[in-house]
Protein backbone atom coordinates (compact mmCIF):
# COMPACT_ATOMS: atom_id res chain seq x y z
CA UNK A 1 0.00 0.00 0.00
CA UNK A 2 1.05 3.05 -0.89
CA UNK A 3 0.26 6.95 -0.34
CA UNK A 4 -0.16 9.13 3.13
CA UNK A 5 -1.59 12.34 3.96
CA UNK A 6 -0.18 14.38 6.72
CA UNK A 7 -2.42 14.74 10.31
CA UNK A 8 -3.51 18.54 9.20
CA UNK A 9 -6.42 18.77 11.44
CA UNK A 10 -8.55 21.83 10.48
CA UNK A 11 -6.98 25.32 10.87
CA UNK A 12 -8.64 28.00 13.45
CA UNK A 13 -9.49 30.27 10.45
CA UNK A 14 -11.73 27.86 8.79
CA UNK A 15 -13.18 27.20 12.07
CA UNK A 16 -14.07 31.14 12.69
CA UNK A 17 -15.39 30.69 9.11
CA UNK A 18 -17.98 28.01 9.90
CA UNK A 19 -18.50 29.60 13.16
CA UNK A 20 -19.52 33.26 11.53
CA UNK A 21 -21.49 30.95 8.43
CA UNK A 22 -23.45 29.26 10.60
CA UNK A 23 -24.69 31.72 13.16
CA UNK A 24 -25.80 33.87 9.79
CA UNK A 25 -27.79 30.54 9.05
CA UNK A 26 -29.28 30.19 12.20
CA UNK A 27 -30.23 34.39 11.90
CA UNK A 28 -31.50 34.19 8.84
CA UNK A 29 -33.76 30.79 10.25
CA UNK A 30 -35.20 32.03 12.93
CA UNK A 31 -35.24 36.03 12.19
CA UNK A 32 -35.04 36.74 8.61
CA UNK A 33 -36.97 33.94 6.49
CA UNK A 34 -40.84 34.05 6.39
CA UNK A 35 -43.03 31.86 8.86
CA UNK A 36 -44.69 29.40 5.75
CA UNK A 37 -48.18 29.74 5.62
CA UNK A 38 -49.52 25.78 5.35
CA UNK A 39 -46.41 24.36 7.51
CA UNK A 40 -45.83 27.47 10.49
CA UNK A 41 -43.46 27.59 12.31
CA UNK A 42 -42.05 23.68 12.39
CA UNK A 43 -41.20 24.22 8.78
CA UNK A 44 -37.82 26.15 10.23
CA UNK A 45 -36.52 22.77 10.87
CA UNK A 46 -36.14 22.29 6.89
CA UNK A 47 -33.24 24.53 6.53
CA UNK A 48 -30.89 22.10 8.58
CA UNK A 49 -32.99 18.97 8.03
CA UNK A 50 -31.95 19.64 4.13
CA UNK A 51 -28.48 21.40 4.71
CA UNK A 52 -27.76 17.72 6.36
CA UNK A 53 -29.63 15.94 4.04
CA UNK A 54 -27.12 17.34 1.10
CA UNK A 55 -24.43 17.03 2.58
CA UNK A 56 -25.14 13.29 3.51
CA UNK A 57 -25.15 12.73 -0.31
CA UNK A 58 -22.37 14.79 -0.81
CA UNK A 59 -20.14 12.58 2.15
CA UNK A 60 -21.13 9.76 0.28
CA UNK A 61 -20.64 11.33 -3.43
CA UNK A 62 -16.71 11.60 -2.08
CA UNK A 63 -16.93 8.18 -0.91
CA UNK A 64 -18.22 6.68 -4.01
CA UNK A 65 -15.23 8.68 -5.83
CA UNK A 66 -12.49 8.02 -3.71
CA UNK A 67 -13.43 3.85 -3.25
CA UNK A 68 -13.08 3.76 -7.58
CA UNK A 69 -9.57 6.16 -6.77
CA UNK A 70 -8.53 3.61 -4.24
CA UNK A 71 -9.39 0.57 -6.51
CA UNK A 72 -7.39 2.09 -9.40
CA UNK A 73 -4.46 3.00 -7.44
CA UNK A 74 -4.50 1.36 -4.14
CA UNK A 75 -3.27 4.43 -2.60
CA UNK A 76 -4.40 4.74 1.36
CA UNK A 77 -4.86 8.25 1.22
CA UNK A 78 -7.98 7.67 -1.02
CA UNK A 79 -9.30 4.66 1.51
CA UNK A 80 -8.33 7.25 4.80
CA UNK A 81 -10.80 10.07 2.50
CA UNK A 82 -13.77 7.75 2.07
CA UNK A 83 -13.93 6.29 5.26
CA UNK A 84 -13.78 9.40 7.02
CA UNK A 85 -16.69 10.97 4.38
CA UNK A 86 -18.85 7.40 5.40
CA UNK A 87 -18.53 8.35 8.98
CA UNK A 88 -19.28 12.18 8.19
CA UNK A 89 -22.09 10.89 5.87
CA UNK A 90 -23.82 8.93 8.73
CA UNK A 91 -23.71 11.19 11.32
CA UNK A 92 -26.03 13.91 8.40
CA UNK A 93 -28.02 10.99 7.87
CA UNK A 94 -28.54 10.87 12.06
CA UNK A 95 -29.33 14.13 11.88
CA UNK A 96 -31.74 14.14 8.64
CA UNK A 97 -33.72 11.15 10.56
CA UNK A 98 -34.02 13.18 13.85
CA UNK A 99 -35.18 16.16 12.45
CA UNK A 100 -37.21 14.72 9.97
CA UNK A 101 -39.90 12.24 12.54
CA UNK A 102 -39.85 15.67 14.67
CA UNK A 103 -40.76 17.70 11.81
CA UNK A 104 -43.80 14.69 10.58
CA UNK A 105 -44.86 14.70 14.61
CA UNK A 106 -45.46 18.33 14.82
CA UNK A 107 -47.09 18.17 11.38
CA UNK A 108 -48.78 15.32 10.15
CA UNK A 109 -49.38 14.00 13.57
CA UNK A 110 -47.16 10.94 13.96
CA UNK A 111 -43.02 10.45 14.23
CA UNK A 112 -42.73 7.97 11.09
CA UNK A 113 -44.67 6.68 8.41
CA UNK A 114 -43.06 3.86 5.66
CA UNK A 115 -43.28 6.83 2.90
CA UNK A 116 -40.63 6.05 0.14
CA UNK A 117 -38.40 9.44 0.82
CA UNK A 118 -38.25 8.18 4.49
CA UNK A 119 -37.83 4.44 3.93
CA UNK A 120 -35.07 5.26 1.76
CA UNK A 121 -33.09 7.36 3.93
CA UNK A 122 -33.27 4.81 6.65
CA UNK A 123 -31.91 2.07 4.04
CA UNK A 124 -28.63 4.34 3.31
CA UNK A 125 -28.24 4.67 6.66
CA UNK A 126 -28.11 1.22 7.46
CA UNK A 127 -26.06 1.11 4.05
CA UNK A 128 -23.04 3.33 5.49
CA UNK A 129 -23.50 1.73 9.20
CA UNK A 130 -22.73 -1.70 7.52
CA UNK A 131 -19.62 -0.19 5.58
CA UNK A 132 -18.58 1.28 8.74
CA UNK A 133 -19.04 -2.18 10.42
CA UNK A 134 -17.20 -4.15 7.38
CA UNK A 135 -14.28 -1.75 8.04
CA UNK A 136 -14.14 -2.36 12.03
CA UNK A 137 -14.49 -6.12 11.31
CA UNK A 138 -12.29 -7.15 7.97
CA UNK A 139 -8.59 -7.28 8.31
CA UNK A 140 -5.52 -6.12 6.37
CA UNK A 141 -5.51 -4.64 2.72
CA UNK A 142 -9.02 -6.75 2.22
CA UNK A 143 -10.57 -4.68 4.85
CA UNK A 144 -10.13 -1.75 2.57
CA UNK A 145 -10.49 -3.72 -0.94
CA UNK A 146 -14.12 -4.59 0.34
CA UNK A 147 -14.99 -1.44 1.76
CA UNK A 148 -14.15 0.40 -1.29
CA UNK A 149 -16.49 -2.18 -3.64
CA UNK A 150 -19.63 -1.26 -0.47
CA UNK A 151 -18.64 2.52 -0.87
CA UNK A 152 -19.49 2.00 -4.51
CA UNK A 153 -22.22 0.03 -4.53
CA UNK A 154 -24.08 1.76 -1.32
CA UNK A 155 -24.20 4.68 -3.48
CA UNK A 156 -26.26 3.07 -5.82
CA UNK A 157 -28.80 3.92 -3.46
CA UNK A 158 -28.31 8.00 -3.13
CA UNK A 159 -30.00 8.62 -6.65
CA UNK A 160 -32.93 6.41 -5.08
CA UNK A 161 -33.44 8.99 -2.31
CA UNK A 162 -33.60 11.58 -4.30
CA UNK A 163 -35.48 10.63 -6.57
CA UNK A 164 -37.85 8.52 -4.85
CA UNK A 165 -40.75 11.54 -4.04
CA UNK A 166 -40.56 11.83 -8.08
CA UNK A 167 -41.18 8.20 -8.74
CA UNK A 168 -43.57 6.93 -5.99
CA UNK A 169 -46.29 8.47 -4.25
CA UNK A 170 -45.23 10.44 -1.45
CA UNK A 171 -46.58 12.91 1.53
CA UNK A 172 -43.10 13.91 1.95
CA UNK A 173 -42.86 18.03 0.61
CA UNK A 174 -41.67 18.37 -2.58
CA UNK A 175 -39.67 21.68 -2.85
CA UNK A 176 -38.33 21.29 -6.39
CA UNK A 177 -40.61 20.19 -8.98
CA UNK A 178 -41.62 20.96 -12.65
CA UNK A 179 -42.33 24.36 -11.85
CA UNK A 180 -39.03 25.10 -10.12
CA UNK A 181 -38.91 25.94 -6.54
CA UNK A 182 -41.67 26.61 -4.34
CA UNK A 183 -40.15 28.47 -1.75
CA UNK A 184 -40.40 32.46 -1.25
CA UNK A 185 -36.56 34.41 -2.01
CA UNK A 186 -36.11 34.54 1.22
CA UNK A 187 -36.54 31.02 2.02
CA UNK A 188 -34.37 29.99 -0.84
CA UNK A 189 -31.55 32.07 0.25
CA UNK A 190 -31.76 30.91 3.77
CA UNK A 191 -31.13 27.41 2.16
CA UNK A 192 -28.53 28.45 0.49
CA UNK A 193 -26.52 29.98 3.64
CA UNK A 194 -27.62 27.08 5.66
CA UNK A 195 -27.02 24.14 2.78
CA UNK A 196 -23.07 26.23 2.81
CA UNK A 197 -23.01 26.13 6.60
CA UNK A 198 -23.41 22.30 6.20
CA UNK A 199 -20.52 22.03 3.74
CA UNK A 200 -18.36 24.21 5.76
CA UNK A 201 -19.15 21.90 8.79
CA UNK A 202 -18.74 18.84 6.57
CA UNK A 203 -14.94 19.63 5.27
CA UNK A 204 -14.22 21.22 9.17
CA UNK A 205 -14.94 17.75 10.36
CA UNK A 206 -13.44 15.17 6.74
CA UNK A 207 -10.31 17.60 7.74
CA UNK A 208 -10.11 16.07 11.63
CA UNK A 209 -11.24 12.67 10.66
CA UNK A 210 -8.82 12.48 8.12
CA UNK A 211 -6.15 13.44 10.48
CA UNK A 212 -7.08 11.22 13.01
CA UNK A 213 -7.06 8.55 11.10
CA UNK A 214 -3.69 9.24 9.80
CA UNK A 215 -2.39 9.40 13.37
CA UNK A 216 -3.91 6.03 13.94
CA UNK A 217 -1.99 4.54 11.16
CA UNK A 218 0.98 6.13 12.31
CA UNK A 219 0.69 4.76 15.58
CA UNK A 220 -0.36 0.88 13.80
CA UNK A 221 2.84 1.50 12.10
CA UNK A 222 5.46 2.17 14.46
CA UNK A 223 3.72 -0.68 16.71
CA UNK A 224 4.07 -2.98 13.94
CA UNK A 225 7.82 -2.11 13.91
CA UNK A 226 8.58 -2.60 17.68
CA UNK A 227 6.77 -6.28 17.52
CA UNK A 228 8.82 -6.81 14.62
CA UNK A 229 12.14 -5.59 15.91
CA UNK A 230 11.20 -7.56 19.19
CA UNK A 231 10.81 -11.02 17.15
CA UNK A 232 6.91 -10.86 18.24
CA UNK B 1 -45.47 31.03 18.00
CA UNK B 2 -47.24 28.38 18.77
CA UNK B 3 -45.51 26.43 22.42
CA UNK B 4 -45.80 22.91 21.41
CA UNK B 5 -44.59 23.78 17.60
CA UNK B 6 -42.00 25.67 19.75
CA UNK B 7 -40.93 22.44 21.81
CA UNK B 8 -40.59 20.76 18.95
CA UNK B 9 -38.46 22.82 16.99
CA UNK B 10 -36.22 23.44 20.00
CA UNK B 11 -35.87 19.63 20.52
CA UNK B 12 -35.18 19.40 16.80
CA UNK B 13 -31.77 22.08 16.56
CA UNK B 14 -30.91 21.26 20.23
CA UNK B 15 -30.87 17.40 19.34
CA UNK B 16 -28.44 18.34 15.70
CA UNK B 17 -26.15 20.45 18.10
CA UNK B 18 -25.84 17.66 20.79
CA UNK B 19 -24.58 15.08 18.23
CA UNK B 20 -22.24 17.60 16.09
CA UNK B 21 -20.83 18.65 19.37
CA UNK B 22 -20.82 14.87 21.15
CA UNK B 23 -19.02 14.15 17.29
CA UNK B 24 -16.18 17.00 17.62
CA UNK B 25 -15.62 15.98 21.10
CA UNK B 26 -15.65 12.28 20.81
CA UNK B 27 -12.79 13.15 17.46
CA UNK B 28 -11.44 15.89 19.85
CA UNK B 29 -10.63 13.06 22.34
CA UNK B 30 -9.16 10.76 20.13
CA UNK B 31 -7.08 12.38 18.62
CA UNK B 32 -5.88 13.90 21.67
CA UNK B 33 -5.11 10.11 23.15
CA UNK B 34 -3.45 9.02 19.31
CA UNK B 35 -0.97 11.83 19.82
CA UNK B 36 0.03 10.91 22.95
CA UNK B 37 0.25 7.54 22.13
CA UNK B 38 2.54 8.26 18.63
CA UNK B 39 4.80 10.86 20.99
CA UNK B 40 5.68 7.60 23.43
CA UNK B 41 6.21 5.23 20.41
CA UNK B 42 8.26 7.85 18.56
CA UNK B 43 10.55 8.15 21.93
CA UNK B 44 10.35 4.15 22.19
CA UNK B 45 11.77 3.84 18.66
CA UNK B 46 14.21 5.71 19.06
CA UNK B 47 15.78 4.55 22.19
CA UNK B 48 15.59 1.12 20.55
CA UNK B 49 17.20 2.16 17.35
CA UNK B 50 19.87 3.86 19.56
CA UNK B 51 20.88 0.88 21.20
Amino acid sequence: MTGSIRPVGPSRFWGWVLFVVMVAALYMIFIYAPTERQMGDIQRLFYFHVGAAWNAFFAFFVVFIMSLLYLKTRSTRWDVIALSSAEIGVIFTTIVLVTGPIWGKAYWGHWWTWDPRLTTTLILWFIYVAYLVIRSSAEGENRARFAAVFGIIGFVDVPIVFLSIHWWRTIHPKVIDATGINMEPEMVITLLVSVAAFTLLYFYLLSQRVAIETTGREVSRLRDRLRTRAGL
Amino acid sequence: MNSQVLTFLFAGYSLVWVLIFAYILFMGNRQKKLAEELETLRRVVEEKEQE
